[in-house]
């Protein structure tokens, strides 16, 4: 149960998937203007992290790697995402419509979100069991929303501050997530 | 949406997977000779590099370990080697790891394969930090046989000095090393008989 | 200035390097950029490598664009994206090993690049393979060239160096935060800031 513990709180903070390894910018600079959508993003993103882990995992374990077809993984692993996130979308359309309209929009740019798309291609660059890749995805998710929803809070209050005139926007986003990229650093003696 | 467009989305997604794997599976077998080629001359590198007096060698895999045996000119047995592998600070590290037959001292390692920050991780591969490992004593009644240290090595005590700003890197390398030489121990003493 | 309405193959090219350049003015495909960029050789070769990708995919893709259905269409262009990538991952492991090790976990993510699946839906899909494969070419050298300007600044400052060559001499002391992840943040921000006023000062 420790080690599961260790690779969420690895993958949350220590290498933050947005702030360590650079995954999911597309989406954290697109949606993190307001506190509301990025928790939905970071929920939707979560949540199909977990499912992909799975199955990316077994079709890894059963398929991929057995019959040496490990050169056809990318392939595998995104129509796998893109398959999920369509299902994901049809369903939540379906069962419950006011989830849909929250998180709805978000849910094809998913596809693209190389924060997944990494997720399942670390999984079987690490070796990881069926139990350690979902401990990682929810890790890493929870540390995507987190990056996300800290980087929102900011940009709020951005809003309303006195940016240079050529910083306005898209660079004091980045300036912004340089510092919260360096302060996320400051974990790095976590685990010892 | 009507009948032939569903078929006609299943057939054309399943062409283009198709034609897809058939293309990756021919560019695959054209280009696999060589990519174990290039695996082959970087390990055999490594190992010679290791062990100049070494003429040839057996490669031996006990359960999932794989591990080499050394020999000299007069065929004797001089050494073993072993891959060690593991989680580094950005993706896994691959080192080389050759002890003496008492499985008591490291020899030295080589770092097959690492991803680590350019500038920082990457120094695991300098020569400062792999001669930390040169002659290094393994002490198997303590906790773990190797350690590192912040400040000052001590190589009859199994520690290593760690790199200045790249802790985490040096810690990897430790502790894969550590992982693997508990492990293969008792079928490293059982083929030295 | 107005770009005309049916721009020449030249044109399609051109505006790649510039004007409509992926990296610096549509933001596109940054998740690799700030990645690999630690160095100039490992952005010069994630340049070629994208650029390898976004060819291939655009002549296919504009080959196929009648024959795949609407709404499968990104399904069916993302396999063809990842089988092109898994050929240039292949390619790179048999005859450039040390830069296939360098670049890593970040060749295969540049499936999920948004630059190539947005030229496969904003222009390979409407248009004809000749002009696809202009576009492509344009938008390849732009976002190479991106690359080795952010990689410059970064190796430059980070470590001293260019192409692994001392450039500065002993008495600089590297400042090591730039080859680290925020290091990344800030130059980018810092060039779109630089990019958002030569723009201005171009069109002012």
């Amino acid at each position: 149960m420790v080690e599961y513990i260790l690779i969420f709180i690895s993958a949350a903070l220590i290498n933050n998937f947005v702030l360590s390894y650079f995954l999911g910018i597309c989406p954290f600079f697109g949606v993190s203007k307001k506190t509301s959508s990025a928790v939905s993003m970071g929920l939707a993103v979560t949540f199909v992290m977990t499912i992909t882990a799975i199955v990316t995992n077994l079709l890894n374990t059963y398929f991929l790697k057995p019959f040496d077809l490990t050169y056809l993984t990318y392939v595998a692993f995104i129509l796998v995402i893109a398959s999920l996130v369509q299902v994901v979308e049809m369903f939540v359309k379906k069962t419950s419509k006011p989830l849909y309209n929250i998180l709805g929009i978000y849910l094809p740019l998913i596809t693209t979100n190389c924060a997944i798309f990494g997720l399942a291609l670390f999984g079987q660059l690490r070796d990881y069991g069926l139990m350690q890749n979902i401990f990682f995805a929810l890790g890493a998710g929870f540390g995507f929303t987190l990056a996300l929803v800290i980087m929102s809070g900011i940009r709020e209050e951005l809003e309303f501050a006195d940016v240079p005139k050529y910083f306005q926007g898209v660079p004091i986003a980045f300036l912004t997530a340089g510092s919260l990229a360096l302060a996320f650093m400051g974990f790095a003696g976590l685990i010892s | 949406m009507n009948k032939s467009l569903i078929l006609r989305m299943i057939i054309v997604l399943v062409a283009i997977t198709f034609l897809s794997a058939l293309l990756l599976s021919i560019t695959w077998s054209l280009s696999i000779s060589k990519i174990k080629l290039n695996e082959q001359k970087v390990l055999e590198t490594a190992l010679y590099e290791l062990n100049p007096t070494a003429a040839k060698y057996d490669r031996k895999t006990i359960q999932d370990t794989i591990f080499y045996q050394m020999y000299d000119q007069q065929d004797q047995f001089i050494s073993y080697a072993f891959i060690a592998d593991g989680s580094g600070f950005q993706a896994n590290i691959k080192t080389l790891v050759s002890v003496d037959p008492t499985l008591t001292k490291i020899l030295g390692i080589r770092i097959l394969e690492q991803s680590e920050t350019p500038g920082l991780g990457t120094k695991i591969m300098d020569a400062s930090f792999l001669n930390e490992f040169v002659g290094l004593i393994l002490n198997y009644t303590k906790k773990v046989p190797l350690s590192y240290s912040k400040s000052v090595s001590d190589k009859k005590h199994g520690v290593i000095k760690a790199i200045t700003g790249a802790t985490i890197s040096s810690r990897a390398v430790v502790n894969l090393i550590n992982q693997k030489i508990t492990k293969i121990k008792p079928f490293l003493k059982k083929e030295a008989i | 200035m107005s770009t005309p309405v049916h721009p020449t193959n030249t044109q399609e090219f051109l505006k790649g390097l510039w004007k409509e350049n992926p990296m610096l003015v549509q933001l596109l495909g940054l998740c690799p950029v700030l990645a690999v960029t630690n160095s100039v050789i490992n952005g010069i070769a994630m340049g070629l490598a994208t650029f390898f990708v976004l060819l291939s995919s655009n002549i296919v893709i504009s080959l196929l664009k009648n024959i795949i259905p609407k709404q499968i269409r990104i399904a069916g262009y993302i396999v063809i994206i990842a089988t092109a990538v898994t050929i240039a991952d292949i390619f790179l492991k048999a005859n450039f090993l040390s830069i296939s090790k360098a670049l890593g976990p970040f060749i295969p993510l540049i499936v999920v690049n948004c630059l190539i699946l947005g030229r496969a839906e904003a222009f390979a899909s409407k248009n004809t393979v000749v002009k696809s494969f202009f576009d492509a070419l344009g938008m390849g050298t732009g976002f190479t060239f991106g690359l080795i300007v952010l990689s410059s600044i970064r190796e430059i400052l980070g470590n001293g160096t260019w192409l692994g060559v001392p450039i500065l001499g002993e008495w600089f002391q590297p400042w090591l935060i730039m080859i680290l992840p925020p290091g990344a943040f800030l130059t980018m921000g810092f060039l779109i800031a630089a990019m958002q006023k030569i723009k201005e000062r171009k069109n002012g």
